[in-house]
């Protein structure tokens, strides 16, 4: 092999290398021929001394991308140093498999944890957004019509007294009339209210789902009106006790003893009556009362427990007697839109953990196998010599 | 093992023909292959190495026929590290040298 073809194996060997090292690695074995041909030696002396120049062109492509992977650890020049070294053939194919789908593994977990930190960010924004703009918007469900939508609107109660259901309050009409639009664009709005069972039931049937409210009269105002019951009973009492003692003066005992046993009757039949309307659940009661305990909603076949607020019963306990008023919005989460910023925190959580143990392992593994390269290119220079004379 | 040991040395080498004076490769490639076996190929790779580490720096000499030449100059780093290693080998050469001659007086026993 002569001096050019040897310098042109060594440049085709060196085609990956920037141009200006290339020329630079060349210019050095074009000295050294120089200095050989100078000293007497033939070009084929000189070339054979030097070795092989693919080889040496892949260790010099080897030791450039290891160099360049010390200089800028990502995993693009971590890939380089193995491909160069695999293609040093110094790699032995049973280490060299491993290596590969040991690196593909951690690049897609790099790539993962990218996907899902950009996830989680995405998330993460609309979540706060929608908590402090509203927007996107939640699903939001109006057991009241309180403020129907378009020309007709207003605030109105629902109440449920003896007269039955009625939409009570100054703008009422303007309620119902809003009501009556829905029904017409296919929605609908049914309360119902059973004495004898003494539940109340909501339905709304919408263009999105079904909500449904159902209520069981609570025991505390039943409680009461049996107390009422019992007080007029005890001032029956009373009033005999009155009478006794007036017929007392007149001495008509024998009348008196006589109203005081009716007396003492009537209480046990107010006390009677009142255990009556117990067990007919209140319904002679001054009130039609509905409790909000027990509320189930059920919405596209989803069943949530409603909690009961506390000023429901200041409500019911009110002087408003003879009626009671329903009126709540109900905000429930179908399709998991306000789920929006946990499950943002919760990805950003996860990807960060993922690309930390990438990162850990690829810095492990970047460790190792420069090493290793290193060594194995150290032993490299004064190994072929070896091979050379075997 | 022999290429082993000859891996770690010959930086060593390389920096102490340059501590003699500066050089260049076919200079530095015949004093070391007049007493010992190196592969004259993988010359510039290591001279490139030494470079990356700090230990040698180089200039360029125009020549009176031809093309200038590269020279490479030992660095004050190169030095020290070369001191170091000197040092660490003496040490190791002695300790070798130590075990061999007990084993060989142990068996003359």
């Amino acid at each position: 092999m002569n001096q050019k073809t040897f310098l042109l194996r060594l440049r085709a060997g060196l085609g990956h290398l920037p141009p200006k090292e290339v020329d630079e690695i060349v210019g050095d074995y074009e000295e050294f021929f120089r200095d050989g041909l100078a000293e007497g030696h033939t070009e084929e002396e000189i070339a054979e001394r030097l070795g092989d120049p693919e080889r040496i062109a892949k260790e010099l492509h080897a030791r450039t991308s290891l160099q360049n992977w010390e200089d800028r650890k990502s995993f693009r020049t971590l890939w380089q140093v193995v491909l160069a070294y695999a293609g040093l053939g110094a790699l032995n194919f049973v280490l060299a498999i491993p290596l590969l789908i040991w690196l593909l593994l951690l690049t897609a977990g790099f790539m993962t944890s990218g996907a899902v930190l950009l996830g989680g960010v995405i998330c993460t924004i609309l979540g706060v957004t929608q908590w402090a703009f509203d927007w996107p918007a939640g699903d939001e469900v109006s057991v009241v019509h309180s403020h129907a939508q378009g020309a007709a609107s207003g605030t109105a109660r629902i109440s449920i007294n003896d007269n039955g259901v009625e939409i009570v309050g100054k703008d009422a009409k303007a309620v119902k009339d809003a009501i009556e639009q829905h029904k017409q664009q296919g929605d609908s709005v049914e309360i119902t209210a059973n004495k004898e069972t003494g539940e109340t039931e909501i339905n709304i049937h919408g263009g999105e789902g079904n909500v449904h409210i159902s209520t069981h009269r609570g025991k505390k105002h039943v409680a009461s009106a049996v107390d009422a019951d019992i007080k007029a009973a005890a001032a029956d009492v009373a009033a005999a006790q009155a009478e006794l003692d007036a017929a007392a003066d007149e001495g008509d005992k024998g009348r008196a003893a006589g109203q005081l046993e009716a007396a003492k009757a009537r209480e046990q039949a107010a006390i009677a009556r009142a255990e009556a309307n117990r067990i007919r659940d209140g319904v002679s009661g001054p009130s039609q009362v509905v409790t909000t305990e027990n509320v189930h909603i059920v919405k596209d076949g989803l069943k949530k427990e409603v909690e009961v607020n506390d000023d429901d019963e200041g409500d019911a306990d009110s002087d408003n007697a003879g009626e009671k008023v329903v009126k709540r919005v109900l905000h429930t989460g179908g399709d998991g839109s306000d789920k929006l910023l946990p499950i943002g925190l919760f990805l950003l959580a996860f990807g960060a953990i993922v690309l930390l143990l990438t990162l850990a392992l690829a810095r492990w593994t970047a460790r190792t196998v420069s090493r290793f390269v290193r060594y194995q290119l150290d032993l490299l220079g004064v190994g072929k010599q070896e091979e050379n004379r075997a | 093992m022999k290429t082993q040991l000859k891996k770690g040395a010959l930086d060593m080498c390389v920096l102490a023909v340059l501590a003699q004076g500066d050089s260049y490769a076919w200079a530095i490639v015949n004093q070391l292959s007049s007493s010992m076996e190196i592969s004259d190929g993988t010359i510039y790779p290591l001279m490139r190495r030494l470079q990356d580490e700090n230990w040698v720096s180089t200039y360029l000499v125009e020549s009176s026929s031809g093309p200038s030449r590269k020279y490479y100059r030992l660095t004050d780093t190169g030095l020290a590290s070369l001191k170091e290693m000197r040092q660490e080998w003496d040490e190791f050469v002695a300790e070798v040298h130590g075990v061999l001659n007990g084993i060989h007086t142990g068996g003359a026993r």
